[in-house]
């Protein structure tokens, strides 16, 4: 910092709750010397809802609406994990083609959520097209749900021991169609934003996240493959179908905004692939396992884990022998990579706060819980 | 894993299991810094989680590490008092326990000693209570 | 405080507008042109709502799609304001909670008049599926007078363009002589 003949002082801004980039109710108290920011205090919890608390109150299978609300940009993956962790408790096992189904549903979702990360980054940075374009696409992908699922972004489709119904008639040409289109799209973001000037010199070599600092603050998904590191659940504890499909895990190496959201868009373009593979390796049969009518695992906990498109979800259910929870953890990748946010803003500009904010893509649903 | 954290740690270890790719511990509360610094430098370097249990009589802290390049999990079951439960912090140790011991003081009132700015974070600064405890009402 | 209330309180003096409106309407002839201005203002401010971005939670993602290129809410004349003091209209879309509550209500005050408030989806209606949550408001008629109520967990766009639509027709049917035509 220039030392000045004019007499400074640090200013305090407040960005937040009510703000077009926080992505949701977040309250940042910014330490600003000039314009460069020297410390950063994330105060969370506007969208505290209660859910664990909640939890203790219904049984498990009323406890599958609430984790929609969670990562509502995703919300699949929250169905996913907690299912997988009461699945594990019970000793059930969906049967193969409702695990192909709810992988063809989680990238359905994962494309889904990125696409709202790039119309929204983009928007952020002011390429406001790019908003609108990401909604566009994102409109085909709801169009699918509410014909599978009836319902747009909170499905609550994958249920204890399988998935809510099948597939109907027509679901997998419209799919495939999509699958079909989508690399078109992202070509055409490409074009719009990968090589623009002004995207590279607000998001290339800007908030940088070291690999170790990463790793050692508990950061995942494409916040840590931006860094590098190769760690992906899909990979290194592979449930539902993952197991057989073929898919490249999407790393950078530069550790900025730039490669975070290269990850992300090479992930969309992976989950094409993956859903085309499950289209095509659809396996006949039950797409519901034989559940008891009244839920009730007997005691014991287990944990449930997924790849969610903003990285480790983890879900930790403590069962005790009753028809409801007697504890439910939501284990948030955005509350973990908010913690690291305050280093990750320091020394930059006020003008890149958006920009860091935006690429580790949170959610409040799933910080606040 | 076991046997070095047991010939290290010994009684303080008071149970162990292995549960799938889970190696589940419990441990007594003064030595949770220790095993976890050891945890850390035996290549468990990823702080998964940290959160609390409410078992009626006693409330568990539950810390989970993993080791990314093997996926292998080691989980931490400290137990502790209901009430005015102390714990020693891992913000030495994980710089990613800071914001998840918050949260757990916030809901569960355990207090994190050596914790840099330990105050509530998801419920109002005046909020009386812990309200995850089972004496809270929903 | 009331739902559904005008903006004014009850007891506010009347101000020059309608105390004018209310002398004109004495005069023969005086209430044709009252409501030709009435006309003329109600269409003019139902034309042109801008609205005030609150996004809490998942509704916001549906009035995001609204307003996005498929369903699009500017046709309507609607345009998002980024802060309160250019808003008309206040989209409380998601769920309330106690932190969040003293927030909102300072973003309404600092509204100018005329200004409207829809609560979008069941949690901002009534609490939604937090009912028994410790931290929920019961929905934000508890905080701010609400216009209308829009029900879905989360709405579909077009019941958010309907709930839009029928705000319309209730600014229609208020008048600058302060009493309203129901």
């Amino acid at each position: 910092m220039t030392q000045s003949l004019t007499p400074t002082e640090h200013v305090t801004l407040n960005m937040g709750p009510q703000h077009p980039s926080t992505h949701g109710v977040l309250r940042l108290e910014l330490q600003l010397e000039g314009e460069v920011i020297i410390g950063c205090r994330p105060i969370i919890g506007y969208l505290h809802r209660g859910i664990e608390k909640i939890a203790e109150a219904r049984t498990y299978p009323q406890v599958v609406p609430y984790t929609d609300r969670l990562d509502y940009l995703s919300s699949a993956s929250n169905n996913m994990a907690y299912v997988q962790a009461v699945e594990k408790l019970l000793g059930v096992e969906a049967p193969e083609r409702a695990k192909f189904l709810r992988v063809v549903l989680l990238e359905l979702n994962r494309i889904a959520s990125h696409l709202v990360f790039i119309a929204t980054f983009a928007n952020d940075l002011a390429a406001t097209t790019v908003f609108l374009y990401g909604i566009r696409e994102r409109e085909l992908i709801m169009d699918l749900f509410e014909m599978w699922a009836g319902a747009r972004l909170t499905q609550s489709w994958i249920r204890i021991g399988g998935v809510g119904q099948d597939i109907p008639d027509g679901f997998v040409e419209r799919a495939r169609e999509f699958c079909r289109m989508l690399p078109g799209r992202l070509d055409e973001y490409d074009r719009l934003l990968t090589g623009n000037r002004i995207f590279r010199a607000r998001t290339e070599g800007v908030g940088i996240l070291p690999r170790e600092m990463g790793i050692d603050y508990g950061a995942s998904g494409p916040t840590l493959r931006g860094s590098g590191v190769s760690f992906d659940i899909r990979r290194v504890e592979p449930y539902e179908a993952y197991p057989a499909l073929d898919f490249e895990v999407a790393v950078q190496p530069a550790c900025d905004c730039m490669a975070r959201y290269l990850v992300r868009m090479k992930e969309m373009r992976e989950s094409v692939r993956i859903i085309e593979q499950c289209l095509r390796q659809l396996p006949a049969g039950e797409v519901m396992a034989k559940v008891p009518r009244a839920i009730r695992p007997p005691a014991g906990e287990a944990y449930g884990r997924v790849e969610s498109p903003r990285g480790d979800f983890g879900c930790y259910v403590v069962s005790d022998g009753s028809a409801q929870p007697a504890r439910v953890h939501f284990r948030a990748p955005s509350f973990i990579h908010l913690g690291a946010l305050p280093r990750m803003l320091q020394g930059w500009k006020i003008g890149d706060v958006v920009a860091i904010l935006g690429s580790i893509d949170i959610v409040l649903g799933e910080v606040d819980r | 894993m076991l046997e070095a954290l047991q010939s290290q740690f010994g009684e303080a270890i008071i149970s162990a299991e292995q549960v799938g790719r889970e190696l589940r511990l419990r441990v007594s509360a003064n030595r949770i810094q220790d095993i976890a610094r050891c945890c850390k430098e035996k290549g468990f370097a990823y702080p998964a989680d940290i959160t609390a249990t409410d078992t009626g009589t006693e409330l568990h802290v539950v810390y989970r590490l993993m080791r990314l390049e093997t996926d292998e999990q080691i989980v931490i079951s400290v137990p502790v008092s209901r009430t005015g439960g102390r714990l020693p912090s891992l913000c030495g140790v994980f710089a990613g326990a800071e914001w998840p011991e918050r949260e757990v003081y916030d809901l569960f009132g355990v207090r994190f000693d050596g914790h840099p700015d330990l105050r509530r974070i998801l419920l109002t600064d005046d909020w009386e209570g812990h309200p995850l405890l089972k004496t809270s009402r929903t | 405080m009331g739902v559904g209330q005008p903006s004014h309180q009850e007891g506010d003096r009347p101000n020059l507008a309608t105390r004018a409106a209310n002398v004109a309407c004495r005069v023969p002839g005086g209430s044709v042109v009252v409501t030709t201005v009435d006309y003329v203002l109600n269409w003019a401010k139902s034309s042109s709502l801008w609205y005030l971005t609150y996004g809490l939670a998942c509704c916001a993602i549906e009035m995001m799609c609204t307003a996005a290129s498929h369903y699009d809410l500017d046709r309507f004349g609607l345009i998002f304001r980024g802060t309160p003091r250019q808003s008309d209209l206040m989209f409380v879309s998601g769920t309330v909670t106690k932190k969040m509550a003293p927030v909102l209500r300072q973003l309404y005050d600092q509204m100018p008049d005329p200004k409207y408030v829809i609560a979008m989806g069941g949690c901002a209606c009534a609490g939604g599926p937090f009912h028994d949550s410790y931290f929920v408001v019961q929905g934000v008629d508890e905080i701010v007078p609400v216009d209308i109520y829009i029900a879905g967990c989360p709405p579909r766009p077009e019941a958010l363009i309907d709930g839009i639509f029928r705000l319309q027709q209730k600014i229609h049917r208020t008048s600058i002589r302060g009493e309203r035509r129901c």
